[in-house]
């Protein structure tokens, strides 16, 4: 098992997004009020993904993974018409 | 002793002219004086201790300003207040443009607002204040004119004109905003502006000036939008259709979408050149083109998207 971190933040702001929702490896983990994010998976190629409330699914497909990694995960605010 | 209403009656006409005075009224003071309410202390300086064997005082004031609710029927009406298709809820009208080819005043504000994503019919009559906001046939001000199709991708604007029914109905300036001539393109970290049906004034910060996004809420689905300006948080449901300004009081975009923490907006030299009209007040230039093809207004209206 190796351990990787990362963070989840708004694609236009840069502002942490907290409480989002990462999928790695088979593992499920949340992220912190600064929007980052702990997991410890077995090391391999593999993609990521995150939900977060008023946020578009984001994904991070093909990328290996090992000891240390640093993902940095960039989610499009949900938009929708203003009436 | 010379009666002080008379005094009043001969001089407040000639008093409304000169540059600063806002009003004129009867002070009940002891002795009876003339109050003459002016703008600032270079006016007050300039008007006569005695009128007519009357005395005088000053008052410095600000001109006042008429309370408008931007919820309800005004007319004329103003930019920055509730607009709205009779199938639609209710936006916001944008501002004042100029059709290209007749030079007619028109109300700018979104297809979504005007053209109820493309469902509308030309010349469906259009209501201030919008359907959400208590309009009626009877709020009618004008008929949808033209608009730009809203599609599934590439969209550049999401933008449609009203033609008033009586020019005099409209009025330029935008609400607490005032009167914006010519236009400016954005650039980072610009502070922009906006009068709102729903927020009011508010300001927000320019983080991309070419963001291709996706937006939510059109009736077929998730859309794209292509070379938008994205700024922090500056507008709310309701707020469509407002025109976002520069510190200069230049028009920059058109506000469309949004979320919490973001406002979508579409560049208004994008709008005009979509919709076909001018913006009063800019300088007639060849602008850069998007970095993606565009298409002539005639030939858009020869593949449907732009409806006239």
């Amino acid at each position: 098992m190796v351990t990787v971190t990362g963070r989840v933040i708004n694609k236009f702001t840069g502002q942490p997004i907290p409480n989002a929702t990462v999928f790695i490896a088979g593992k499920v983990v949340n992220t912190d009020s600064n929007g980052k994010f702990i997991a410890q998976i077995e090391p391999m190629a593999t993609t990521v993904m995150a939900t977060a409330m008023g946020f578009i699914d984001a994904e991070i497909t093909g990328s290996f993974f090992s000891e240390g990694s640093n993902i940095n995960i960039t989610m499009q605010p949900q938009v929708n018409f203003l009436t | 002793m010379t009666d002080l209403f008379e005094v009043k009656q001969k001089v407040e006409d000639s008093l409304l002219k000169m540059k600063g005075v806002v009003g004129v009224g009867l002070a009940s003071m002891s002795p009876e004086r003339l109050t003459i309410y002016v703008e600032n202390q270079e006016t007050a300086k300039k008007i006569p201790l005695v009128l007519l064997g009357t005395e005088t005082r000053t008052i410095i004031t600000r001109v006042p300003k008429f309370q408008i609710e931007r919820n309800k029927k005004t007319r004329p009406a103003l930019p920055g207040i509730s607009i709205g298709h009779k199938s639609t809820t209710a936006g916001t009208f944008g501002f004042v443009v100029l059709d290209k080819n007749t030079k007619q005043r028109l109300i700018l504000t979104n297809n979504h607002v005007a053209a109820n994503f493309n469902r509308a019919a030309l010349e469906d009559h259009i209501y201030q204040p919008g359907p959400f906001d208590g309009g009626t046939e009877d709020d009618t001000i004008g008929i949808l004119l033209k608009y730009r199709e809203v599609t599934s991708d590439n969209n550049l604007i999401d933008g449609a004109v009203v033609r008033p029914d009586n020019d005099s109905d409209i009025f330029d300036e935008i609400l607490g905003i005032g009167k914006v001539s010519g236009a400016e393109e954005a650039r980072p970290e610009m502070t922009l502006r906006k009068s709102g049906r729903t927020s009011g004034i508010t300001g927000g910060t320019v983080l991309d000036i070419n963001a291709t996004i996706a937006i939510d809420g059109a009736p077929f689905g998730r859309t794209v939008f292509r070379d938008q300006i994205v700024t922090t948080a500056m507008a709310f449901p309701g707020d469509s259709g407002s025109v976002s300004v520069s510190e200069n009081n230049r028009a920059v975009g058109l506000i469309s979408a949004g979320s919490d923490t973001i406002t979508i907006h579409n560049k208004i030299r994008n709008v005009a050149r979509l919709l076909n009209v001018d913006i009063i007040g800019d300088i007639d230039i060849d602008m850069p083109q998007a970095a993606f093809p565009t298409i002539p207004v005639a030939a858009a209206i020869g593949l449907g998207l732009l409806v006239m």
